[in-house]
């Protein structure tokens, strides 16, 4: 009885200390990193070895992506605009600037080949995201 | 029976005094692999990077021109300076992380320049094409512990790529 109280409590606590709780799309495997900062609540973009997620919204193959000769990911950017009118319209609701919500959180598999986060990257930059925070999984 | 005068128990005797745990202990042996199940024990963190902007590049030149950059080409890691190759250290071809020793190396090459200009705390990381993802954030790590937090990412131009 002890023992599964304790661990009651154990688990319970890991879920409230764990901040912002944010859980990569099954079958991505995030790069392990030294990186300290945690996350914060904001728009994720989800590479893994098929798909660009927005959300968990299927966006754009990375196929597609790889072969393309552009830099612009057009499904991706016209996403991304649509994300940017709802930021800010709440912001407009809220009476924030809408700068405040500009960040974005990648979450690449880490075999991903590094075209495919630049052409990302681009897209976003041209949408107007320049805050952008890499997911890595903290190595112990 | 149990009433006879020579026999008589107290009040207390006859009352159970347990507490009856099983409902709870039912209760915890659902609850606990529900919330085990449902726990993610990876620690998620960020690194936080800045886009620059166009216009923003233009404005801001240096006065003292230094453009620190760690290309990763297939065979070696260049570290070079405004351009100059100051050191090259082996990379073992596709290779998911620099090896410990190669680890050693660069993060003592970039310290002696870190040392060199410490006023600069920007570092580019030219990747190419097909460098994974994880080789490019172990290469933002060892900037990072060198002293090097501001990390800008640019891909390497490859003929025929």
């Amino acid at each position: 009885m002890d023992i599964l109280t304790c661990l009651l409590f154990f688990v319970l606590k890991s879920f409230v200390a764990g901040g912002e709780a944010t859980v990569p799309p099954p079958g991505l495997d995030l790069p392990s990193s030294t990186a300290d900062s945690p996350m914060t609540n904001s728009l994720v973009i989800a590479i893994d070895d098929d798909a660009i997620l927005v959300g968990s919204e299927r966006i754009a193959s990375v196929h597609d992506a790889k072969v393309s000769g552009q830099m612009l990911i057009a499904p991706l950017a016209a996403r991304l605009k649509e994300a940017r009118d709802q930021m800010d319209d709440l912001a407009r609701q809220k009476g924030v600037a809408s700068s405040a919500a500009n960040v974005v959180t990648i979450q690449g598999d880490q075999n991903i080949e590094f075209r495919v986060l630049q052409k990302v990257m681009y897209t976003l930059n041209q949408g107007g995201f320049q805050d952008i925070a890499l997911a890595v999984i903290k190595k112990a | 029976m149990s009433n006879r005068p020579g026999k008589r128990r107290s009040y207390r005797e006859g009352v159970n005094c347990d507490l009856e745990l099983r409902p709870l202990m039912n209760v915890f042996i659902v609850l606990i692999p529900m919330l085990l199940m449902s726990a993610v024990f990876m620690e998620i963190r960020t690194i936080e990077m800045t886009l620059p902007q166009a216009a923003e590049a233009a404005e801001n030149d240096p006065v003292e021109p230094f453009d620190l950059a760690i290309r990763i080409t297939p065979n070696v890691y260049v570290i070079g300076v405004n351009g100059v190759a100051m050191h090259s250290i082996a990379r073992m071809r596709d290779a998911a992380t620099p090896g410990p020793a190669t680890a050693a190396q660069i993060s003592a090459a970039l310290a002696g320049i870190v040392a060199a200009h410490p006023k600069h705390d920007e570092i580019r990381i030219v990747a190419e094409s097909k460098t994974r993802y994880q080789e490019i954030v172990a290469v933002m790590d060892l900037a990072r512990a060198a002293g090097l937090p501001r990390v800008a990412l640019e891909g390497a131009r490859i003929e025929g790529d």
